[in-house]
């Protein structure tokens, strides 16, 4: 699974469970514009996370979670 | 892997930790848990379950942690019925996940915000909550997310959770866990005493899983228990006389302080919370600096708390507790449990005597101190004789409940917003209770919601509305919601109790004394959240009583207790002692009570009632029909007899039940072969649609109703009983699922209607017989329940005003009071007023005049022996002379009615004889008293 449809993929399975929506929306587009593979953009994303105030800090582990748990099922 | 290289593997994983040998129940679950199977692990308590779950469940996340690189969210769920039991496991298990690095929490509702928002942004992986606690989190935002890497949920003490509506709304929960996950959950269940494994291990795993049954460790559970009923020594009859308590009473409480003091730490464990305000001040009253603590559920939380704190630390021998101590509170191991009278069922008594030695390998050690009654003693040695051949009650798991199908409904489109027909019916037939939920009845329960607005429907898929999620959230519990009022101490302010609204609502008025904390207490005033009282000196006030609190007694104790009395029919005297000794272990000291009161019944009735045979005892003021099939059958025999014994008559018969035997009591004598000729004429159908049509006339139905209103929405939750129009509002739900709920729980819960009918078909097929035998006086068996204070029940047209009265009338009928002949007969008794005919004449003398007094004075009777003497009187001795000579012209003139009027509260012999005249009807002579009351409740204040 290439990087943006995994990102997005994940993005779409969290949305309904994460309280900074846009916030989390403008992370991802940074993320995949300067990142080219799944190691450097979940790197990326734990930079932000622990840069993240308290609520958004979670959101962002949840988007981490959730993208390790589709890359276990569909390796990229 | 095999077992053996997976016990080998969590040995060493465990050695590691300290842990160096495996408990019975850990050698044969831990590899199946660890095997992913879902199981039902069955061992004594103590043995070490929530170990053998937990393990190898840690060790799975252990290892799936080094596999994954690390963990987020919830992986296991650990499910307790108790809050304090979360905190118990909590503690057991915190130090093993702190060297694992897993993290625990604990969720409940005393959970502060400030935690809780902790676990949606931190989850724990394990999380130990309550089943109203999962019900909070599965739809919300967060912890839904976090909820979806669960992979297995251990339910601790499975069997008190299946027993009611609590698991059935777990079941549910379970299957909308499954749902989220999108993955099977392993499933693990726990429990030391249930009588129906399979059923339980199908309710846990709901349709179309697996679960293994894993027994273990029941052979070597040490248990030694005897049943004790102490005879009163002189010493005992002098203290007696000193704390103004019967001499047998006094007698078991010495042995209950002499026990205390001969142990470390002792639970004293009594069937109702009034009894254990009463035996706490008895205590006090016999040795003030005695130091011990009560514990029950209606104490605050802060009370509770301090007392197993005491206990704990030594600074208290003894607790006397409810069953709000049965299940494992840390309290430290008590190595003494003392249940005052019968347990009533198997499984209390094994939950009770476990808390003694609590622990791999310890002996329980416990008594059984029964009180002076053949049923209590008899029953007792029953149940010690079956918990040691480990014989529990099944557990009733409630089918198909509307008021948790219509929770966990809003709960599933909550979940996931919106549904298909086809996909939540499937989802609800999923979990064991509703398994077999018809689509009509599907659909009566989703029309019900539509209608009134929790959901609403588009073609064929189900949609939350505006109300799903208030109505979701202020149902999570499906106890029954009886409002409780705080009970505050007017110096300090500080909360001493609860007391439940009903109970407050018809006992409680300002000015009255009542004992909480095992101390008495004047009621100051009762506000609308608040009853502000102030400490009183007298200790001879009545304790709180909470109506419906007795545990009933199942069917299979009381038919093995008349199997007793068969024994003592068939064989001689000493083989019956004998087998009671090897059997029953019953100690030497009340042999001979239970001999002789067996030969006194036998020679009465001529033979024993058993499961074959009914007796019909005819004493002239009522009638006794003897049937040892239980608590709840003799209920539902009580309603349906009554029902159509007041049909024959024309006039209004009564009824009192214990688990052998109902007594029928009416204003004129009731013929006993009507009561014959109702089991021969009436086929087994119109018995069901009587017992039906009597049902919903009970104050049981209309209490019942009242909670599953609340529960399905159509009362409100904070509106107060006595505002409620409850008759008007069954009428106009007759039909709908909130009837249709109401009246199968009382059918399911209070009533044993299965057994009835078999009774009725026994009867018809010429299997059971019926025998009517005339007494003069009641035998020794009708005694026990004619003197046993139980609800009462009145089958006939109920109007609202009749509704009030009605209660009025079986508060007065159930006080007990001190006849006293103020003729020639030397004669006082202590009767159960609704147990007294209308003529009251002495049985010596045949006088009419008949004074009253309150159950334990003993001067009234001194007083009139004196009179009869000659003796000169004191001033105050004259004077209640004179009264109690006004009180028998009255009972004279006017017979029960005038016993009955002066049983009100605050009424006098000079008020009552402005309420009594000739010709007085019952409804009329009950506004009366009721009009009496309320002034004498307005004025009290002004009298002090």
């Amino acid at each position: 699974m290439a990087l943006v449809s995994l990102v997005q993929s994940a993005f779409k399975n969290i949305a309904a469970h994460i309280t900074n929506l846009s916030q989390v929306r403008d992370i991802i587009d940074d993320v995949l514009s300067s990142c080219s593979d799944i190691d450097n953009a979940l790197q990326r994303l734990e930079v932000k996370r622990d840069d993240a105030e308290i609520t958004l800090r979670t959101d962002i582990q949840i988007l981490i979670n959730e993208i390790l748990s589709l890359r276990r099922k569909w390796p990229v | 892997m095999s077992e053996t290289d997976i016990l080998g593997e969590v040995r060493g994983f465990l050695e590691r930790h300290g842990i160096v040998e495996f408990s019975q129940i850990q050698k044969k679950g831990i590899p199946r848990v660890l095997r992913g199977e879902n199981v039902l692990l069955l061992a004594p308590t103590g043995s070490g379950k929530t170990e053998a779950a937990l393990l190898p469940l840690l060790y799975r996340l252990s290892k799936m942690k080094g596999r994954e690189g690390g963990l987020f969210g919830f992986y296991i769920i650990y499910i307790t019925p108790l809050r304090a039991l979360n905190r118990d496991v909590f503690n057991r298990i915190k130090e093993l996940c702190k060297h694992l690095n897993l993290t625990i929490d604990v969720r409940h509702g005393d959970t502060t915000k400030y935690l809780r928002r902790k676990q949606a942004i931190t989850p724990p992986n394990i999380l130990i909550t309550t089943p109203e606690s999962l019900q909070a989190i599965l739809p919300g935002k967060r912890l839904k997310y976090h909820l979806r890497t669960v992979f297995a949920v251990v339910v601790d003490e499975v069997h008190e959770l299946a027993n009611g509506k609590r698991g059935t709304q777990l079941s549910l929960g379970l299957e909308r866990l499954e749902k989220l996950v999108e993955r099977p959950i392993q499933r693990i269940g726990l429990s030391a005493t249930v009588g129906n494994p399979k059923e339980v291990a199908i309710f846990l795993g709901g349709i179309g899983r697996t679960v293994n049954i894993v027994w273990a460790g029941y052979e070597s559970r040490r248990l030694d228990v005897r049943v004790e009923s102490p005879i009163p020594s002189e010493e005992d009859i002098r203290i007696s006389r000193r704390i103004r308590y019967p001499k047998h009473s006094t007698a078991r409480l010495r042995r209950i302080m002499s026990l205390i003091e001969q142990y470390t730490t002792t639970i004293v464990f009594v069937n109702t919370r009034s009894f254990a305000e009463v035996l706490g001040s008895k205590i006090s009253s016999m040795k003030p600096s005695f130091k011990f603590d009560i514990h029950h559920g209606s104490l605050s939380k802060e009370s509770r708390m301090a007392a197993e704190k005491r206990l704990k630390e030594g600074h208290s021998r003894a607790i006397i507790a409810t069953s709000s101590l049965e299940l494992g509170i840390d309290i430290g191991s008590a190595d003494f449990v003392i249940q005052y009278s019968s347990p009533r069922v198997v499984m209390r008594a094994l939950q009770r005597m476990g808390r003694a030695g609590h622990g791999v390998r310890q002996t329980s050690r416990g008594v059984i101190l029964t009180t002076y009654n053949l049923d209590d003693i008899l029953e007792s040695v029953v149940i010690i004789r079956r918990a040691l051949s480990n014989k529990v009650e099944r557990a009733s798991i409630p089918l198909r409940p509307r008021d948790v199908l219509m929770h966990q409904i809003c709960g599933v489109l909550l979940d996931i917003g919106e549904m298909e027909y086809s996909d939540l019916h499937d989802l609800i037939k999923r979990s064991y209770p509703y398994s077999k939920l018809s689509e009509a009845e599907f659909n009566d329960i989703l029309r019900f919601m539509i209608d009134r607005g929790f959901i609403r429907e588009e073609g064929t898929r189900f949609k939350m509305t505006g109300r799903t999620r208030v109505f979701y959230y202020e149902n999570l519990s499906t106890i029954p919601d009886t409002r409780q009022i705080q009970v505050v101490d007017i110096t300090t302010r500080s909360p001493i109790g609860v007391l439940d609204e009903d109970y407050v609502a018809d006992n409680l008025d300002v000015g009255d004394v009542f004992v909480i904390r095992g101390r008495p207490w004047f009621v100051v005033s009762i506000e609308n959240e608040e009853v502000i009282c102030a400490s009183a000196s007298d200790s001879d006030s009545e304790a709180p009583r909470w109506i419906g609190e007795m545990i009933p007694v199942p069917y299979e104790v009381a038919s093995e207790v008349a199997d007793l009395w068969a024994l003592y029919s068939d064989k001689d005297p000493s083989r019956l002692t004998t087998h009671l000794s090897s059997r029953y272990h019953i100690s030497k000291d009340v042999y001979e009570f239970i001999i002789d009161s067996l030969d006194s019944c036998k020679s009465i009735l001529g033979c024993f009632p058993s499961k074959k045979r009914l007796i019909v005892e005819d004493f002239g003021e009522g009638v006794v029909l003897h049937a040892p099939f239980g608590t709840r059958a003799n209920e539902t025999f009580g309603i349906i007899l009554s029902a159509l014994l007041t049909t024959r008559v024309g006039k209004d018969i009564g009824f009192e039940r214990d688990p052998y035997r109902i007594v029928f009591i009416g204003e004129d004598m009731i013929n006993p072969e009507h009561v014959v000729d109702i089991f021969n004429e009436y086929s087994t159908e119109q018995i069901s649609e009587i017992l039906r049509l009597a049902v919903k006339r009970t104050q049981t139905f209309a209490s019942r109703f009242i909670h599953v209103g609340r529960r399905m929405g159509i009362i409100k939750r904070d509106a107060k009983i006595k505002e409620i129009p409850v008759r008007r509002i069954i009428q106009s739900f007759e039909g709908t699922p909130v009837f249709v709920e109401t009246m199968r729980e009382v059918l399911d819960e209070k009533l044993d209607e299965k057994r009835v009918i078999s009774v009725f078909k026994g009867v018809h097929d010429g299997c059971i017989n019926i025998r009517v035998v005339k007494t003069d006086t009641p035998s020794p068996f009708a005694k026990m329940v004619i003197e046993e204070r139980t609800r009462f029940e009145v089958i006939g047209e109920i109007t609202e005003e009749e509704e009030v009265l009605r209660l009025l009338e079986e508060r007065i009928l159930s006080k007990r009071i001190k006849l006293v002949c103020m003729g020639d007969g030397d004669w006082s008794s202590i009767r159960t007023l609704k147990t007294i005919s209308h003529n009251v004449k002495c049985p010596l003398c045949g006088s009419k005049r008949i004074a009253v007094t309150f159950p334990n004075d003993s001067r009234l009777l001194k007083i009139v022996q004196m009179v009869r003497r000659g003796n000169l009187l004191s001033q105050e001795d004259e004077k209640r002379f004179k009264n109690a000579d006004l009180v028998a012209t009255l009972v004279a003139n006017y017979g029960k009615q005038a016993l009955i009027v002066m049983a009100g509260r605050g009424i006098g012999p000079k008020g009552a004889s402005r309420i009594l005249r000739p010709g007085l009807c019952r409804i009329d002579l009950l506004r009366l008293i009721a009009k009496a009351e309320r002034e004498y409740a307005r004025t009290r204040p002004f009298w002090n």
